[in-house]
């Protein structure tokens, strides 16, 4: 199916991504209404925030709706041209429904599914099949299986399960949820797309997990310490880079030392002054804006543009908090993946 | 046709004189700074890793001016009176302090302001029940909460399983209006999880009895009050912004330069406690460089031959006179030259004047195009105004000779029966294949004069595959001449030249050469036999096919550069037949009709055909000549106080 029409319209939208004069005026906004108000009159965020009220609207709830535009801008994207037919442009929801879940076993570890139940986005329970509500009525590791039985989480948990009868531990499930959303994406583009659009996606997944992994490598190595083999085994088995040269960076003795090995990489970082978070944002944000301006695969394209309007979203929510702790908004700034 | 000499300077110091050095840098203005650390790896230098404390502080500086809706660019930094870090904090420190308790008066106000709308659209809803609202607050058991929550929210309330109702009685797009009811005793419970779903309580102010509809008009005129005492906050912010607006535009322009000197720190190599400064100058200005360190006794300066440092590549300026100069614009765009390499400027500017005159020659549209170089020149850009200049005054000249003036092509028919002169003006369709011929001449001669240049520029730097077998070097001008004449001599002039020498000797030899030119480079350098340079297992068989495409690439690009060259006669033709055109066309029209099409069909031709004209020769220069000879790779000469504008912006 040819998609040359999605990436047209894909750059159409991603050419209103707020930009870095949009992100400038926002951390001059004194405080949330003032922000609001902004992102009301964005033609990104206009038809979103239509009903908001921005004096009164809840923080919690203007980063709801931010993401809500996310969710709702990718089914008109793969509903333009019925891309969604296609088992890898379930993609988004995929990924919607592991971080759901993901989320949802971090609440429950804490005893806080009610906290889980008002947290979980209610547009997503039209798209995914998942109980998501159910879920928060879970409270034991056997219940939240036989809630999952008939879907596709339940073999990745069931697989962690301890012989034991325990329960398994958070770090183990929270990997397999992500391993297999990244399997997902790669077979179903690997059945589906043409070899050339799939090594693109591999190579954007394989960044994606670079970056989750040398962003937990670098606190498991600051934190705790831990050395190369307890590292690579909470890793995530993709790479751009390159296995060899992930374990080179978890070999270090010093998180200096993974900084200037890292800077040798595609993921170079020329500022200093840049926290791990926002290094790895932005190296995040170049590789996939070079892949949307490049790319004449629909897959890759929105693939990257979805990244994209996550980076953007975790852009906003950084300012909110900024605003809402006082915090010097100059500072958050420049932090920001632009 | 050179480029500009330059020295390589070392600045070493103490770590604590770097400011100096950056101030007294900037002070002599035409430093162009390399990483002082990059090349040096075996010297130990390192880079300075430090955050720039200026960054921030104009940042805040940034925020506050956008706050007070004042300037932050334009100001004067000598006016500034801070000059430490501390300074420019305690004055912030000392307008925010002002500004902060204004804006958070005029956010509560704003707030207010929407919560009694809110509460004031609820009450609305409210309006047909007919209850006192204290009666309905102060219920013994139960308690009742009015607002709205997001529609995606309201779905989930029926997986709670907790004591409370909930009774919507609105909806739009995003939300759910309603209230809900729960017992007193569970009332911070239930509140807690409304506010988890990011319910927006209505608070019906307390003082506020009876009906809806009394309370709604309640609300109505605190409403009208707090937007006089917003419209009041309001003036005391500009009045501040007033008072402080000069001050904060220039200590906002001192902090730029503050930032954008401290981030040259970067570029500084550090061992230890000292430093050094790498970059070059134009020789011309070396005694301004050591005027500017006159004084700084502990900063020592070093002047080097510039190609001293092999990790560091000089910038290269172009050096051009007054009548070339504008060109080098266009040789900007095709890469600058290599450090020392040839500077075509000078030959661009004569060919590519003569070119336009030859393929645009109108004395009238000529003078207008040389007149409107004037405001292009002072408006637009300098360059672009000085080559409008000298390609129209080459029009004028052009146009003189076809008896051109602004289409009418016997305005000076006169002027020449009185002077004498029958061969002139030339008309375009009565010489029709002199004009061809002479555009591929031109052609001709061009490319031969590329391939000279090639020649000499290639001997220059001892590339002797280039400058001999290649097919610019002599082998290709012997081949290209032999065969150029050959054709001439025999198809015009009736000669016979073919002979076998002349076929042997000035064709086939040079031919043969062109295809070996690599084993035959390597065998003159080298003294040795080999087919390539960078394959080592290069086969016969692979050479023979490799050069077989290469040698039938060069024969084409022989025939079709020259014949490339015929757009120069073709356009001098389109121009005549242009003007033809708006010629007819006037003579159709009434006396009142014909000036105003003879101006619109002269503006027309002018800005269309000279557009044309333009970008064609730019083509011609490109492809046809530069590749012949032309080596980019050259490096931009950038000042530091160039590079200190580019920071601050």
């Amino acid at each position: 199916m040819g998609g040359n029409a999605t990436v047209a319209k894909i750059r159409t939208v991603f050419g209103r991504a707020l930009t870095a004069a949009d992100y400038h005026e926002m951390t001059n906004r004194q405080n949330i209404t003032e922000l609001c108000d902004y992102l009301k009159t964005h033609k990104r965020y206009e038809e979103a925030l239509r009903d908001v009220e921005p004096a009164t609207v809840h923080r919690g709830y203007l980063e709801q709706l931010i993401k809500k535009e996310n969710f709702l801008t990718y089914r008109r994207l793969v509903k333009f041209q019925q891309l969604d037919r296609g088992e890898f442009y379930k993609f988004y929801i995929k990924k919607a429904e592991t971080v759901q879940l993901i989320s949802f076993l971090h609440m429950y570890e804490a005893g806080l599914n009610e906290e889980y139940l008002a947290s979980v986005p209610g547009y997503m329970t039209e798209y995914s099949k998942l109980g998501l509500f159910e879920l928060a009525a879970c409270h034991s590791f056997e219940q939240i299986l036989k809630t999952l039985r008939k879907t596709e989480y339940y073999k990745p948990l069931k697989k962690i399960m301890p012989k034991d009868g325990g329960e398994p531990e958070l770090a183990k499930a929270e990997r397999a949820l992500r391993v297999h959303y990244y399997k997902h994406v790669l077979e179903s583009a690997k059945a589906e797309l043409s070899e050339e659009e799939y090594k693109e996606i591999a190579k954007l997944v394989g960044t994606d997990a670079d970056l989750i992994n040398y962003t937990n490598a670098y606190r498991m190595k600051k934190y705790f310490s831990l050395d190369k083999e307890q590292i690579e085994k909470r890793s995530l088995p993709f790479s751009r880079i390159g296995k060899a040269k992930m374990s080179e960076l978890y070999a270090c003795d010093e998180t200096e030392d993974m900084e200037h090995l890292m800077d040798r990489t595609v993921y170079r970082n020329d500022d200093p002054d840049q926290t791990i978070e926002s290094r790895n944002a932005k190296a995040r944000l170049k590789a996939v804006r070079h892949v949307i301006e490049l790319t004449s695969s629909s897959a890759a394209a929105l693939f990257a543009y979805m990244m994209i309007c996550d980076i953007e979203a975790a852009n906003i929510t950084h300012i909110i908090e900024g605003i809402r702790y006082k915090a010097d908004l100059s500072e958050i700034e420049s932090q920001l993946a632009v | 046709m050179a480029t500009e000499k330059m020295e390589l300077v070392n600045i070493n110091g103490k770590l604590d004189r770097l400011d100096e050095a950056i101030e007294a840098l900037l002070k002599s203005g035409s430093f162009h700074m390399e990483e002082g650390f990059s090349h040096s790896s075996g010297s130990g230098y390192k880079p300075l890793n430090e955050k720039n404390p200026y960054a921030l502080l104009l940042k805040k500086y940034l925020t506050l001016c956008t706050g007070l809706d004042c300037e932050s660019e334009g100001g004067d930094k000598d006016k500034c009176k801070a000059s430490t870090y501390e300074e420019f904090d305690e004055l912030y420190q000392n307008i925010y302090s002002h500004y902060s308790e204004l804006e958070s008066k005029k956010a509560s106000l704003d707030k207010d302001i929407a919560l009694r709308n809110e509460a004031s659209l609820q009450t609305a809803h409210l309006k047909g029940m007919n209850e006192d609202l204290t009666r309905l607050f102060n219920l013994e058991y139960i308690s009742i909460r009015f607002g709205k929550l997001p529609s995606d929210n309201a779905k989930k309330l029926e997986y709670f399983d907790r004591n409370f109702f909930f009774f919507p009685f609105d909806e739009d797009m995003t939300y759910t209006y309603g209230m809900y009811v729960c017992p007193k005793g569970e009332k911070e419970e239930i509140d807690e999880i409304f506010k988890t779903l990011y319910f927006e309580r209505t608070r019906i102010p307390d003082f506020v009895s009876g009906s809806a509809s009394a309370a709604y008009s309640t609300l109505q005129s605190e409403i009208e009050q707090g937007k006089k005492d917003l419209k009041l906050t309001e003036e005391q912010i500009s009045e501040l912004s007033e008072k402080y607006k000069d001050e904060l535009k220039n200590a906002c322009e001192k902090l730029r330069y503050l930032k954008g000197a401290f981030t040259l720190r970067r570029k500084a190599g550090v061992l230890k406690d000292k430093f050094l400064i790498k970059g070059f100058i134009p020789s011309k200005d070396r005694a301004e460089l050591e005027s500017a360190f006159k004084g700084h006794d502990e900063l020592e300066l070093t002047f080097l031959p510039p190609d001293s440092d092999p990790g560091c590549k000089p910038p290269t300026i172009l050096k051009n006179g007054i009548l070339t100069r504008p060109f080098k614009m266009l040789v900007g765009m095709y890469g600058l030259p290599t450090y020392g390499g040839f500077d075509p400027t000078a030959f661009v500017a004569l060919t590519y004047s003569l070119l336009f005159g030859i393929m645009f020659g109108d004395l009238g549209q000529g003078f207008l195009i040389a007149l409107l170089s004037i405001p292009v020149a002072r408006k637009l850009s300098r360059d672009m105004g000085g080559m409008m200049l000298r390609c129209g005054i080459c029009s004028m000249i052009f146009g003189t000779l076809y008896g051109s003036v602004f289409g009418i092509e016997d305005l000076l028919d006169p002027v020449y029966e009185n002077i004498g002169i029958d061969f002139l003006p030339l008309r375009a369709f009565e010489s029709t294949n002199f004009i061809l011929f002479t555009a591929v001449g031109i052609g001709i001669f061009l490319i031969v004069v590329s391939m000279l240049i090639n020649i000499f520029t290639s001997f220059k730097r001892r590339d002797i595959e280039s400058a001999v077998f290649g097919c610019n070097g002599i082998c290709g001008l012997v081949f290209y001449g032999s065969i150029v004449f050959a054709v001439v001599a025999t198809m015009m002039l009736d000669m016979k030249v073919m002979s076998a020498p002349f076929v042997i000797f000035l064709i086939v030899i040079p031919a043969l050469c062109i295809f070996c030119r690599v084993p035959f480079a390597i065998l003159v350098k080298y003294k040795k036999w080999k087919f390539s340079d960078t394959d080592e297992k290069m086969t016969l068989g692979g050479f023979i096919v490799e050069n077989f495409f290469e040698m039938f690439e060069f024969v084409l690009s022989y025939i079709s550069n020259t014949m490339s060259f015929l757009r120069v006669g073709g356009f001098v033709m389109s121009h005549a037949g242009m003007m033809l055109v708006v010629m007819t066309l006037m003579e159709g029209m009434s006396k009142v009709g014909q000036p105003i099409v003879f101006v619109i069909g002269n503006l027309f031709v002018m800005a269309m055909e000279g557009m044309i004209v333009a970008i064609q020769i730019i083509r011609l220069e490109f492809y046809e000549i530069f590749s012949r000879f032309y080596l980019s790779g050259g490096k931009e000469y950038v000042p530091v106080t160039a590079e200190l504008a580019k920071e601050e912006n």
